[in-house]
């Protein structure tokens, strides 16, 4: 394999699966921040974080990758990623690490098959420990974007399924 | 299908039940009714023909004996009348004034003769021509004169002394006989029987009753009789009989004497015919009114068997020839032959074959007559055959009527029995709340009301039963849930509804208690019970020991290749070697304080050391990525590794916090502050925590190893197993806690006072 093809990536998990996203990117990891609820936002987008003094929107992937809506944790981490101009965070259960990672997988080894969001899966990527779903991040960004956009262009307050709605907002 | 057909009962509904048995027997006794009406108004139909008939002839017999009082009322009133005797005196004194007549010797005897035989020829031979007229001939000059002129009407007769009496007394002689009805009025000589006198002008004129041609008649009889026993007022009849001076007609007489004092000069006789008498017994004619048909009769017959009235069927009776009078004929034998003393009822075949129906009376007045009344038989009981159709009609009628109202009656009657089969059509025995409607307040409301009280009482028993059910097999299920291993088997009440499984149950508990060992005790099996609890403890307690040390394992495993990943920079290294260093360090601190307590609370330091190495763990990563997302970026590593810095001590400040938290406490805040002054002095502690890394690695390679072993306690399933595995576990640990010890006690530890 020539090492001029490889790619630095983020890994990170999200329920049963590895996902990655170029590290150039992510900007950083946050954990520990406070994730406020913004009414009438779709069901992808969680809320805001406080990113060194900005109000960072936070995105759920599950929804997209066809996974079990889980509420968020205190233990969950938030990627910044950074793409076409936006920033936005992305919701994972953990961060495993920054890698290369080799050639793209055949479509048959996939390691998510038939998701919701196709678009969102940019290719599958082999790794040490598996394989690793990529993500587009100017296609999370853009379905960020839409879904922000459909769910304010038809505002209809309604609460976060994953907070309580008697509560300001949950940790994150 | 409906219910009826379902079960292959064959229905037949109420109102046809009802029409079917009961309109027959209507029908029948309709019929029955109308036939006993019939007979009885048959009967009594001809009980009235029977009374009309009699009622009939007996007025017509009343009829008659008034006719003839009154004609014997009439001719004893002339008797006594004094011109009566005048005038037979004045004809009687013609009569000898005529035998001295002049004329009488003048006149040629020969041409007399021959004008008076020619006149009785007419008169008398027309019905007797075997009769030699001649005899009829009057022997005297006298009475030949005067019958000439009187009979043969010739021209001389209305002078003389003869005329003159007859011209003084023919004009009153001849009314009365006019009057009263008789057909010829007679006065004669009681000295010699010489008829002075005669209305009508017969033959007998001038003749004696004694000696004369017709001295032998009815008529001469009574003169004789009246002549003989004279008596004022007394008045004697002469049957009907045929006179030849009257041209064979049937006449009868009545005579009584013309006295003067008790001396008899004459008699005054009165003639009639049949029709006088046939008036008076037919109320002139009027058949009609009798009521006797169209074919019923009334007429008179005296004891010779011969009648004394005209028939009004003529055809009926046989004639003994075809110029006889009505007299000549001869009533029919059952007539004649009926008693004579009392009125008779008797039946006859006429000559033209027709039954007659007869009343015959008795014989009555001095002549002995008997009245009879007929009907045709068929007429008498037509009317009793009408009746007899109308009473069918009506029978015919009144059943059908009874028929309907039948009918109407069992629809009306049949119509809550109808609503109540529909109803217990619709009933479901599952359905608690269904009833039939009770309709009305006859036997179908009762009925109604009796298959409700049914229908309750079965779904109470349906309960009782279904409780009791569901108490016995509670019951079997309690005894069978209370049978545990080792017991003797149970023994279930062998009764009610599930009887036979209970005994088969029992049968069952019998076999399992032959093939169990017996003699177990209490003791053991509390001691086994004992045993098996504790074992499941252990082995629940080994199962979180394992997935706390797996836990512990993975975050040591990603501790590591967080910090392998960050060993590209010396810096970024040192920094997360310290970091972790004081994160072993805490773990070792809470499994050591841990070791001192209970196994239970060993597992419990051991899990919540594990959470909160992986909690670190992640925060590690979290470090590590974002400090070679720093330098995939360009940035200043010193900054980074800073901010990183900073970020990890207040990560590990909110973990040990958590820590505490699950601890209750007991470790205190003095661990709060240690580690705040290790995430605060970083760069101090990197020298130091880069020496514990290679420990650590040595002692998360235990932890890896016992982990595994725990792998194999959970695949043998073996309390031995699993306690060598916990052995094996511990010691793993105390080795970890020992080289944490070493690394607390080093130089570098204490002079930041850990």
């Amino acid at each position: 394999m020539d090492l001029e093809q490889r790619e630095s990536f983020c890994i990170v998990e999200r329920g049963a699966l590895r996902l990655a996203l170029s590290a150039g990117a992510v900007r950083r990891v946050l954990s520990g921040g406070t994730l406020t609820r913004v009414p009438g936002a779709p069901a992808q987008l969680v809320g805001l974080v406080d990113d060194r003094g900005t109000a960072l929107p936070v995105v759920r992937l599950d929804d997209w990758l066809g996974l079990l809506p889980r509420a968020c944790t205190s233990g969950d981490a938030v990627v910044v990623v950074e793409s076409d101009g936006l920033r936005f965070g992305v919701l994972v259960d953990r961060v495993e690490g920054v890698a290369l990672l080799a050639e793209a997988m055949p479509a048959g080894e996939a390691a998510l098959r038939d998701p919701p969001a196709p678009d969102l899966i940019a290719v599958c990527r082999r790794s040490p420990r598996g394989p690793v779903a990529v993500l587009a991040a100017g296609a999370l960004a853009q379905a960020a974007v839409a879904a922000a956009d459909h769910a304010f262009a038809h505002a209809r307050p309604r609460p976060a399924p994953w907070c309580d709605s008697s509560e300001g907002g949950c940790a994150a | 299908m409906p219910p009826e057909r379902a079960t292959g009962a064959q229905v037949l509904r109420l109102p046809w039940q009802l029409i079917g048995f009961v309109a027959p027997l209507a029908l029948a006794a309709t019929l029955g009714v109308a036939w006993f009406a019939y007979q009885r108004a048959d009967a009594a139909l001809e009980r009235a023909a029977e009374a009309h008939l009699r009622a009939v002839r007996s007025a017509a017999e009343a009829s008659v004996t008034a006719e003839l009082e009154r004609r014997r009322a009439t001719v004893r009133r002339l008797a006594v009348d004094a011109r009566s005797g005048a005038a037979l005196a004045a004809f009687a004194a013609a009569t000898r004034a005529s035998e001295s007549d002049q004329r009488l010797e003048t006149a040629a005897a020969a041409p007399l003769r021959a004008t008076l035989l020619a006149r009785l020829q007419e008169m008398i031979h027309p019905t007797r021509p075997e009769i030699d007229i001649a005899t009829f001939m009057p022997p005297s000059r006298r009475a030949l004169w005067l019958q000439t002129q009187y009979l043969a009407g010739t021209a001389d007769s209305a002078t003389g002394a003869y005329a003159d009496a007859h011209a003084q007394w023919h004009a009153w002689l001849a009314d009365q006989a006019a009057q009263a009805g008789f057909a010829d009025l007679l006065l004669v000589r009681a000295a010699d029987g010489t008829v002075v006198y005669d209305v009508a002008k017969t033959p007998i004129f001038q003749t004696s009753l004694l000696d004369g041609p017709f001295a032998d008649s009815s008529l001469g009889t009574l003169f004789r009789h009246v002549r003989v026993v004279p008596e004022a007022g007394a008045v004697r009849l002469a049957d009907f009989a045929p006179f030849l001076p009257a041209a064979g007609a049937a006449q009868a007489f009545v005579g009584a004497p013309l006295l003067t004092g008790e001396a008899i000069d004459g008699v005054l006789i009165a003639a009639f015919e049949p029709g006088a008498l046939t008036r008076a017994l037919t109320s002139g004619g009027d058949w009609d009114a009798l009521g006797l048909g169209s074919s019923g009769d009334l007429f008179l017959f005296g004891p010779d068997g011969r009648l004394r009235s005209e028939p009004r069927q003529h055809a009926a009776f046989e004639r003994p020839s075809a110029s006889a009078s009505s007299t000549a004929v001869i009533a029919p034998p059952a007539l004649v032959h009926a008693r004579p003393d009392a009125e008779a009822l008797t039946s006859f075949a006429r000559a033209d074959g027709v039954l007659m129906t007869a009343a015959v009376g008795p014989s009555f007045g001095e002549l002995g007559w008997r009245a009879v009344a007929t009907i045709d038989a068929a007429d008498a009981r037509h009317g009793a055959a009408r009746l007899g159709w109308q009473l069918a009609l009506a029978a015919l009628a009144v059943s059908a009527l009874l028929v309907a109202a039948l009918a109407a009656v069992g629809w009306w009657l049949a119509v809550p029995f109808a609503h109540l089969a529909a109803a217990l059509g619709r009933i479901r025995p599952s359905d608690p709340k269904s009833l039939v409607p009770v309709l009305g307040g006859g036997d179908a409301a009762a009925l109604a009301v009796r298959v409700n009280r049914l229908l309750s009482l079965g779904r109470d028993e349906a309960a009782k039963t279904r409780r009791a059910r569901a108490g016995e097999a509670q019951a079997l299920a309690t005894v069978v849930d209370s049978w545990r291993a080792g017991d003797r088997a149970p023994r279930a009440y062998a009764g009610g509804e599930l009887a036979a499984l209970a005994l088969a149950l029992n049968a069952l508990a019998e076999q399992v208690d032959a093939r169990m060992p017996s003699g177990v005790s209490d003791a053991t099996q509390a001691a086994a019970t004992s045993l098996r609890a504790e074992a499941t403890r252990q082995l629940a307690a080994l199962e979180a020991a394992v997935a706390a040390a797996q836990r512990t394992t993975d975050a040591a495993q990603r501790i590591n290749v967080a910090l392998r990943a960050a060993g590209a920079d010396g810096r970024q290294a040192e920094a997360t070697a310290h970091a972790a260093a004081s994160a072993a360090a805490r773990v070792g601190e809470l499994l050591r304080r841990a070791g001192d307590a209970d196994t239970a609370a060993w597992l419990t330091g051991l899990d919540e050391a594990a959470s909160c190495g992986a909690a670190l763990a992640d925060e590690l990563a979290v470090l590590a990525v974002n400090t070679m997302l720093s330098v995939e970026h360009g940035e200043r590593g010193d900054d980074v590794l800073g901010g990183a810095a900073r970020d990890a001590a207040e990560r590990a400040a909110s973990v040990h916090a958590q820590l505490q938290a699950l601890r209750g406490g007991s470790v205190g805040s003095a661990a709060i502050a240690e580690s705040t002054v290790v995430a605060g002095d970083a760069e101090r502690e990197t020298q130091r925590a880069a020496q514990a890394v290679a420990q650590q690695r040595a002692e998360i390679d235990a932890l890896v190893a016992a982990s595994d072993a725990l792998d194999g306690v959970r695949s043998g399933d073996s309390l031995r197993a699993a306690q060598a595995a916990a052995s094996r576990f511990a010691q793993a640990a105390e080795v970890l806690l020992r080289e944490l010890a070493v690394v607390a006690e080093s130089p570098t530890d204490r002079a930041i006072g850990v």
